[in-house]
């Protein structure tokens, strides 16, 4: 990986023709977070000695985060990349894996990963739509399960039939407070990008507040 | 069950009468079962305390200064007024060495960790108090207390008076506070005070002379005029007004005022 030491968190899995905008933006938000995120286009250097040191360092990258992303979008299920990747991230195990599906798309997918044929219809999905509400509740759910201070976390999101209580939070889970009224977040956090910058809030109520003094004081309000 | 609401009310120039109505008007609202919390935002003018004639210990200012809970603060005026639903009301402080702390010694860290504060509490109020509606007095014109007060509310009522500088400034404060809060699901709305020539013994009558300003000021200002209540002698010129909606709901000014309470209600409710 050269100039990057730290480990990886979160490695983002997405088709490039649909998923790139949300990868993006989900990169962009989860790093303001503290959540040091893979995106290939982002952290593959554009100088590498051909596709073997690019794939070379996407593995390495997979390998070491905790936690594995995969943005359904249209046509995921075709990408090549995309079913190299959950292949790899399958064998290698040991991950959380979320899945984020576009509200677009129906439910019951199959992928074809050569070795298996992967239902994602009977794993648990998240859906989505915008691409705020992604980063919304991808914050959510790593909050939850607070991968980056537990190590025990491939439970989160397994088949629905696989899948043991994961309802108790981790003990260790991370204290945030609301940006606006200070209050403890002890449900999902409400989460805006505001001006280029990432804010966490209890509800949409206080980034409402916070959008409205913002737009009156501008750079006054911090 | 009402969806949960804060309502401010604002105006440009003192003595539109905001004061007299944000309180019969949540007083109203309480005496039909609603439960409602009415809080003194005016720290550079406070008067409530004044028109409930109360003596508390502890007031809103101590809450911003992190020195008091909003359950300490809370005055419950249900069972004196006799209401079906809670009547709850926050005061502030008209001590003169409270009012200039908070409008003149503190400077924006302390401005912005007590705007935090205010909104925990009114979490709470919502939460813990079960309130349906919370009623916020504000200071008049563009301070920062009045556009904090603003911001946090859902539905902004702007007073005036019918009067040229009452107009301008009203649109400029329009221009250059509520189109910003506005686009981020603030709605706000006029309301005529103190109208003269309207008739003030039919409490239903509304003047072709009154319905022509109505029209002429939705047109000038850009905002909905959301009801008026005529200039009432004996109001105006009362030592104390004190209720007159719950204590003389018979009253013409009562009924305006009623009147002028449900188109709210329908308002907030959309």
């Amino acid at each position: 990986m050269g100039k990057n030491l730290k480990p990886f968190d979160v490695f983002l899995c997405h088709k490039k023709s649909s998923g790139k905008d949300f990868a993006d933006h989900l990169k962009a938000g989860l790093e303001e977070l503290g959540y040091h995120t893979f995106l290939d286009s982002k952290d593959i250097p554009k100088i590498t000695d051909g596709k073997e040191e690019w794939i070379q360092i996407r593995d390495q990258a997979l390998r070491e985060s905790r936690t594995f992303i995969l943005l359904m979008t249209p046509g995921f299920e075709l990408s090549q990349e995309v079913r190299n990747e959950l292949k790899l991230a399958r064998a290698v195990g040991n991950k959380c894996f979320i899945y984020f599906r576009h509200r677009d798309l129906g439910r019951k997918i199959i992928i074809d990963l050569e070795n298996e044929k992967v239902d994602l219809g009977r794993q648990e999905q998240v859906s989505f739509e915008t691409k705020e509400e992604l980063l919304r509740l991808a914050h959510g759910i790593l909050l939850k399960s607070s991968i980056s201070q537990v190590s025990n976390q491939s439970e989160i999101l397994k088949p629905a039939s696989e899948k043991k209580d994961t309802s108790t939070p981790s003990n260790t889970k991370t204290e945030l407070n609301c940006e606006m009224c200070l209050k403890p977040i002890q449900r999902q956090p409400y989460i805006e990008v505001i001006g280029e910058k990432t804010h966490t809030f209890d509800c949409k109520e206080c980034a409402q507040t916070f959008k409205k003094l913002k737009s009156v004081y501008d750079e006054d309000f911090h | 069950m009402p969806s949960r609401k804060t309502l401010a009310f604002h105006s440009y120039k003192g003595g539109t009468g905001k004061t007299t109505l944000i309180t019969n008007i949540a007083a109203l609202y309480a005496k039909n079962g609603f439960n409602v919390a009415l809080l003194d935002c005016d720290f550079g003018g406070p008067s409530q305390v004044t028109y409930f004639r109360k003596k508390p210990s502890v007031y809103l200012n101590d809450l911003l200064n992190g020195q008091a809970e909003i359950s300490e603060i809370l005055f419950d005026m249900t069972a004196e007024l006799e209401l079906k639903g809670k009547f709850l009301l926050g005061f502030s402080s008209p001590r003169k060495e409270d009012i200039k702390e908070i409008e003149l010694k503190h400077d924006s860290k302390w401005q912005l960790q007590a705007l935090k504060r205010f909104l925990a509490a009114k979490k709470e109020l919502f939460e813990k108090h079960q309130i349906d509606y919370l009623f916020l007095d504000t200071s008049p014109g563009i301070r920062y207390w009045s556009i904090n007060t603003l911001a946090t509310a859902d539905r902004l009522f702007l007073l005036m008076k019918d009067s040229d500088m009452d107009i301008e400034g009203t649109r400029k404060m329009i221009n250059d506070i509520y189109d910003s809060l506005s686009r981020f699901g603030s709605k706000y709305y006029i309301i005529l005070n103190k109208v003269p020539g309207a008739s003030a013994n039919s409490a239903s009558y509304v003047s072709e002379d009154e319905k022509a300003w109505i029209a002429e000021l939705e047109r000038v200002v850009g905002a909905q005029v959301v009801g008026s209540i005529p200039c009432y002698c004996d109001i105006q010129f009362s030592r104390h007004e004190f209720l007159f909606s719950i204590k003389q709901p018979n009253h013409p000014f009562s009924v305006r005022l009623t009147s002028l309470a449900e188109n709210i209600k329908t308002l907030i409710q959309q």
